[in-house]
């Protein structure tokens, strides 16, 4: 049973069951029930890309009801709504703005969605009847029976075969034990099946749409006494579960923090079969590899450019006044981004990305086997330490090497080391709740610092490219020139600033207490288990 | 006649509900409950509410007894909470409304019918007292003082959570075992089915029914009710309440 901020209970209402019934049930003991309302009712869902409403209880919908559009929000504070212009009823037929469409909404979800936009989730069209409860103890309460076909965000729902149903029982105001007696006879009286969410989270599951924000099952959290080969495809099914979670956003181009998590989901999943190679079998893994590598790359083009525009504004603040250069950039910048992202979307759509989710999702859910090679046998406990281990020594040797006159590939190369450490962490973390959750921040801040040094070392080179061809065409002007070479000193700047921190922040890493955790690192192994092969590492 | 005895639903609404069901199905056309029906479990405001409305006839049990002797004064009843004295018995006469309360208030301590001929004596414990227990191994003997002269044809009691139905002497003896709590290392339910024929004649027979404990347990969590033990109601064992 879901209880949002205990003011809500959902139930599944199989077909054949009415709203009278329950309310006939709940009289029979001792509720009172006022009249069934009736109305039709239309309703877009918004959410940012990472569920950030639904992560602080909220729920935000553009509605439509007799005609009119209003926004609204469910959540701890209770219902808020608020009437908009009749023009952004047009957001419900499907063509508008994504700024506009989000205009004007309740002040919770806009200071829970922060700097991230506010997109369409699902679209929702149906019935609705509601009446209101008054429970024994006098409290008042709202139950209401929505009966509705779902569909994305693009498209208007078909009211083709049976609609989904869905019972909420809703307590405006007063004590949640009301509420709780309520469900609590609704559910072993009339053996309502609670439901798993509101309206939103059925009308996600009906259309195969993710619910931003939502975490991961808990079955595929890897424990120190999995096996190695049940591990490996625990890591690798929930990679690609996030992989499968932003592709259809990355497809649709709404934000480009979707393109970002399919990223990070892709290289950690390269990461993920070259740890795992050996339990998952060698070829298997280096062949999904190549394909990621794939498509890796062709994310990485699309995301590179991403980060510089996103980059150009604050920057282009630091340079002063130099607007024109700063549109000539963007403009350079979104005419690369427009191929590369077609590339991409037809990449996404194409039948070797779905073999390759098909491929993944099939290695993730197949059961190891009796034998499993590489150390696929070993326990956790026993193996990842080691694993860890290490690549932390990669990661010592790399960066106790590096000088403040490092060039940049030396950095770029102790950032790629870094990259591996920290997914390695990250793969075993549930493991070593105590240890690794500490390690893995330090890499972090690291890890940050190193890669805002690349990004300033890959814009540099792309400025100095873009003036080049811009005066071999005779195209820019000198004094635009000279703006373009003061970006490129910002850019050195930052270069030169990171650089400088870099040698603080490798202290706080390579010291004694980083050590002793790696070196403490290891589990408790059951008390019959029994060892075979050798270790991974 | 077909009549079903439930005991001991401490506070366990889908126990409740099932054995209501159960009952029904088996063709009960009445139903009395010898009391502690709340205590211990998350639901005490539905359970109440239930029976109230089924209009069940009821006693009280000794739980029923303790919870109704600890007041109303909320402050007093959360500091108990707090400190751990008697927590479980003053969350549930915190979480019971007035309605309920004065409901429970109301009940005896036992029920005295004749049901198809046959005199039927309902108690919780025995009928010297709500925290005395007749377990499947009562004599007649040891029953004799108990009955206090008196000689019923059937007596229906709870109390032990250990369900029996025998012929002790002349007297069948009933037990209901728990609706909500069993603990006789059987997780199921149960309650006592009897059939009453014309002369006196009285065929008894204990049901074990299943309940959705998972959903118990949630409620035991999500409501905070203090020693909840939900590993207990997964198990059917032992413990003191």
């Amino acid at each position: 049973m879901v209880e949002r901020a205990e003011r809500l209970s959902f139930f599944r209402l199989p077909a054949g069951r009415s709203l009278a019934e329950v309310l006939r049930a709940l009289k029979g003991v001792g509720y009172g029930a006022g009249p069934v309302r009736r109305s039709a009712f239309r309703v877009l869902f918004f959410e940012t890309q990472d569920g950030r409403l639904f992560r602080e209880g909220l729920r935000l919908g553009l509605e439509l009801r007799k005609g009119r559009p209003l926004w609204r929000q469910e959540g701890a504070g209770g219902r808020t709504e608020r009437t908009v212009p009749v023009a952004l009823a047009a957001a419900l037929e499907g063509e508008i703005g994504l700024e506009a469409a989000a205009a004007g909404c309740p002040e919770a979800s806009v200071s829970a969605a922060g700097p991230r936009r506010l997109l369409p989730l699902v679209r929702l069209a149906g019935w609705r009847a509601e009446a209101e409860l008054a429970s024994p103890s006098g409290a008042r309460l709202e139950v209401g029976l929505d009966l509705f076909w779902a569909a994305p965000p693009e498209v208007s729902p078909r009211r083709e075969g049976p609609p989904l149903r869905l019972l909420t029982v809703r307590l405006p105001e007063g004590d949640p034990a009301a509420l709780h007696h309520a469900a609590a006879f609704l559910r072993d009286l009339l053996r309502l099946e609670p439901s798993e969410g509101d309206a939103c989270s059925v009308a996600l599951g009906s259309t195969g749409l993710p619910e931003p924000g939502a975490p991961l099952p808990a079955r595929l959290a890897v424990l120190p006494t999995d096996r190695m080969a049940v591990a490996a495809r625990k890591v690798v099914e929930r990679q690609a579960l996030l992989m499968e979670r932003s592709s259809a956003g990355t497809r649709r181009d709404l934000d480009p923090e979707y393109l970002h998590d399919l990223r990070v989901a892709t290289r950690r999943l390269r990461a993920a079969l070259r740890l795992f190679g050996p339990a998952l079998g060698v070829r298997r893994a280096e062949s999904l590899r190549t394909e990621l590598r794939w498509i890796g790359g062709l994310l990485g083009a699309v995301r590179d450019l991403d980060v510089q525009l996103h980059d150009l504004e604050p920057f282009g603040e630091r340079l002063g006044e130099a607007e024109r250069v700063l549109a000539v950039l963007r403009a350079d910048l979104l005419e690369r981004r427009g191929p590369a992202m077609e590339v991409l979307r037809s990449a996404l759509a194409s039948r070797r990305y779905a073999a390759l989710l098909r491929r993944l999702r099939a290695l993730g859910g197949s059961s190891p086997p009796k034998r499993p090679p590489g150390g696929g046998a070993l326990f956790v406990a026993e193996t990842a330490p080691a694993l860890i281990r290490a690549a932390a020594r990669r990661v010592f040797r790399a960066g106790r090497a590096i000088t403040p006159h490092s060039p940049p590939p030396e950095l770029h190369r102790l950032r790629i080391l870094f990259k591996r450490l920290r997914y390695t962490c990250e793969f075993f973390r549930e493991a070593f709740p105590e240890a690794l959750p500490e390690l893995i921040e330090a890499m972090v801040r690291f890890q940050d610092c190193l890669g805002e040094h690349q990004d300033a070392v890959v814009a540099m080179a792309r400025i100095q490219e873009l003036a080049r061809q811009l005066a071999d065409r005779g195209r820019i002007a000198p004094e635009e020139l000279l703006d373009l070479g003061g970006l490129i000193q910002v850019h050195r700047e930052v270069a030169r600033d990171r650089r400088a921190r870099l040698a603080g922040l490798w202290k706080k890493f390579d010291r004694a207490s980083v050590r002793r955790t790696l070196a403490g690192l290891g589990g408790t192994l059951p008390a019959a288990a029994e060892t075979t092969g050798r270790p991974m590492a | 006649m077909r009549v079903a005895f439930l005991s001991d639903v401490h506070a366990n609404l889908p126990a409740l509900c099932r054995a209501l069901e159960s009952a029904r199905r088996n063709g009960a056309e009445a139903l009395f409950c010898a009391g502690d029906l709340v205590g211990g479990g998350p639901h005490p405001t539905e359970v109440v509410r239930l029976l109230m409305e089924r209009e069940i006839p009821c006693i009280l049990g000794n739980v029923d007894r303790k919870v109704l002797s600890l007041g109303r004064d909320a402050k007093r009843l959360r500091r108990r909470i707090r400190e751990g004295r008697g927590a479980a018995a003053a969350w549930t006469a915190l979480s019971l409304g007035e309605e309920e309360r004065a409901w429970l208030a109301s009940l005896s301590t036992e029920l005295r019918l004749t049901l198809g001929g046959t005199d039927a004596w309902i108690v919780h414990g025995s009928p010297l007292s709500d925290e005395d227990y007749l377990f499947p191994s009562l004599t007649a003997r040891a029953l004799g003082p108990r009955l206090k002269g008196e000689r019923p044809g059937l007596l229906v009691c709870g109390h032990t959570h250990i369900p029996f139905a025998r012929a002790v002497g002349a007297v069948r003896v009933v037990n209901c075992g728990s609706v909500g709590r069993p603990i006789d290392g059987d997780p199921r339910g149960s309650y006592a089915l009897c059939d009453f024929g014309g002369g006196g004649r009285v065929r008894s027979r204990i049901v074990r029914f299943t309940y959705p404990v998972e959903a118990l347990v949630a409620d035991l969590e999500s409501r905070g009710v203090p020693k909840g033990h939900p590993a207990l109601y997964r198990t059917g064992s032992r413990r003191a309440f």
